[in-house]
């Protein structure tokens, strides 16, 4: 018997395609060597109209604010009041580029719940090159301070590419000098640009553990709170002995799911993934969590971990990745297909 | 089929046998003597009733296995924590007990000052040395995250009880 996904009160919206900085690590779907279907981006009546609906029809809590770069729509104050005028909790996702004191004012600091920005190097050279954008270090760390100045709760965000992974512990002091709330360790997850370069930013598992091991020594030094948003999987990486740092797995179709609207108003089951559940102009939320596309995303297992004991909770990584890089969902996540032949038998 | 499927399937197929046994007597009787009249409208109700029984179970049994836990790991084996979020742990760190981050001011005073005797701000670090932000931010942001821990510093002062 067939059951819809449970219903969710969290929800990701990408509000534009359009981004000022060019992320080597950038998974942004649009950006994937397969097509993504175009379309026009909602205008602001159609989204806060949508938006309406999908929150009364779900009884969401909180949005996520993404893109593309967020602040390219003139229209987010609007977006922001609206959406704090009905109590719901926003979460905001920014290069920081276009963050300046009278900005982050007219957004208010303390609306939104967290700012997550970039911190990818101390070298400013490091993080612009990873940014695509000359000039991107400076940009992103003063936005952080007059956040900070503002009261704002603000997360850096490190994606642990093989070219940064050196820069961690310097990282973390500039996380803790900021006065950061938190700082995200995500590990290069392929897709959109990214996965053109999967060879350049693709740590080794062994990197990620010395990684895991050295960020959790210094976050009980520095009294600097860590989190992690990308599945790590624990036949190629041994987390047990981390005790700052908790590890999920995909989340898709279950009540803790970060499904995406894109800019169109069409729905998927993450950031990461192309495939598309449902056109929530048309046609309800329910319908997506109902879709054979959303059971055959969480169905999906890659045959590489058939007798392992963690594989229904594991589900061998990030399926979205492997959906990018290797065209099927039951693929291995490219990270596990690259160290295959490390894994530990569990 | 993992195990709780298996029992589940195995329970439900169970209680199916067990409350549709008289069904079975019933169709025996009937398949091996003419049943009389009265005895075909027993039998018919008892069809009706048997096969509701079993579409019942089925939906118990699929709603159950739909909500027990999956497969364990052993007690010594790494356990993911399922369906974790990061905007849901960046949610709940705001949502939690206020932490005490901002009073936490002699790692930032540390970092954002260069230890005495080294007035002088290097050009960008070597890598793998680790001489402090002080060094690594641009001046004015340098000052102003200065400024944000004095203001952030004034303020947990002005907070603790007399």
């Amino acid at each position: 018997m067939k059951h819809p996904a449970p219903r969710v009160d969290s929800l990701i919206v990408e509000l534009t395609r359009a981004c000022d900085h060019d992320c080597l690590h950038c998974y942004n779907v649009w950006k994937n060597r397969a097509p993504y279907p175009p379309g026009p981006e909602l205008d602001t009546a159609g989204l806060l109209d949508l938006l309406g609906r999908v929150v009364e029809e779900e009884g969401l809590t909180q949005i996520t604010l993404s893109g593309g770069e967020p602040l390219l729509r003139p229209d987010l104050p609007e977006i922001v009041d609206w959406l704090c005028a009905r109590g719901l909790g926003v979460t905001l996702i920014t290069n920081g580029r276009r963050l300046d004191a009278a900005t982050i004012d007219r957004l208010g600091a303390r609306r939104v719940g967290v700012w997550e920005l970039p911190l990818l190097a101390v070298s400013r050279a490091l993080h612009d090159r990873l940014s695509g954008r000359a000039g991107a270090f400076d940009r992103a760390t003063e936005a952080m301070v007059d956040l900070k100045l503002a009261g704002a709760t603000v997360a850096g965000v490190f994606v642990m590419t093989r070219l940064n992974l050196p820069e961690l512990p310097q990282v973390m002091e500039l996380a803790k000098a900021l006065g950061l709330d938190a700082l995200m360790l995500n590990r290069f997850n392929p897709g959109g640009r990214g996965a053109e370069h999967l060879e350049l930013l693709q740590a080794a598992p062994g990197e990620l553990a010395a990684a895991f091991a050295q960020a959790e020594r210094l976050s009980g030094e520095l009294g600097l709170e860590l989190a992690t948003g990308v599945p790590v999987p624990p036949c190629l990486v041994d987390t047990t002995g981390l005790r700052r740092l908790a590890f999920g797995a995909c989340a898709a179709g279950g009540e803790r799911a970060y499904y995406t609207l894109d800019p169109s108003g069409r729905l998927r089951p993450c950031n990461h993934s192309p495939t598309i559940l449902a056109d929530l102009r048309v046609e309800t939320f329910a319908a997506a969590r109902a879709s054979v596309a959303l059971r055959t995303f969480r169905a999906a297992r890659p045959a590489l971990c058939d007798g392992c004991v963690l594989a229904d909770s594991c589900q061998g990584g990030c399926k979205a990745a492997a959906e990018v890089c290797a065209g099927a969902l039951d693929a291995p996540d490219p990270f596990l297909a690259a160290y295959a032949h490390l894994r530990r038998r569990l | 089929m993992n195990l709780e499927d298996a029992l589940c399937l195995g329970a439900s197929g169970a209680m199916i046998g067990i409350l549709s046994w008289p069904l079975w007597r019933a169709l025996g009787r009937f398949a091996l003597a003419r049943a009389p009249a009265p005895g075909r409208q027993a039998l018919r109700r008892r069809l009706v009733l048997g096969f509701g029984a079993w579409l019942g179970l089925l939906g118990v049994s699929a709603g159950s296995c739909e909500w027990l836990p999956g497969p364990q790991p052993p007690a010594d084996k790494p356990r993911p924590r399922i369906l974790h979020c990061y905007h849901r742990s960046l949610r709940d760190l705001r949502d939690g007990p206020r932490r005490d981050l901002e009073r936490d001011s002699d790692n930032r005073r540390r970092l954002l000052h260069p230890p005495a005797g080294d007035r002088a701000r290097p050009a960008q670090p070597a890598r793998g040395e680790r001489p402090g932000p002080h060094c690594w931010l641009h001046p004015r942001v340098l000052e102003k995250a200065r400024a944000q821990l004095a203001a952030a510093e004034a303020r947990a002062r002005s907070e603790e009880p007399a």
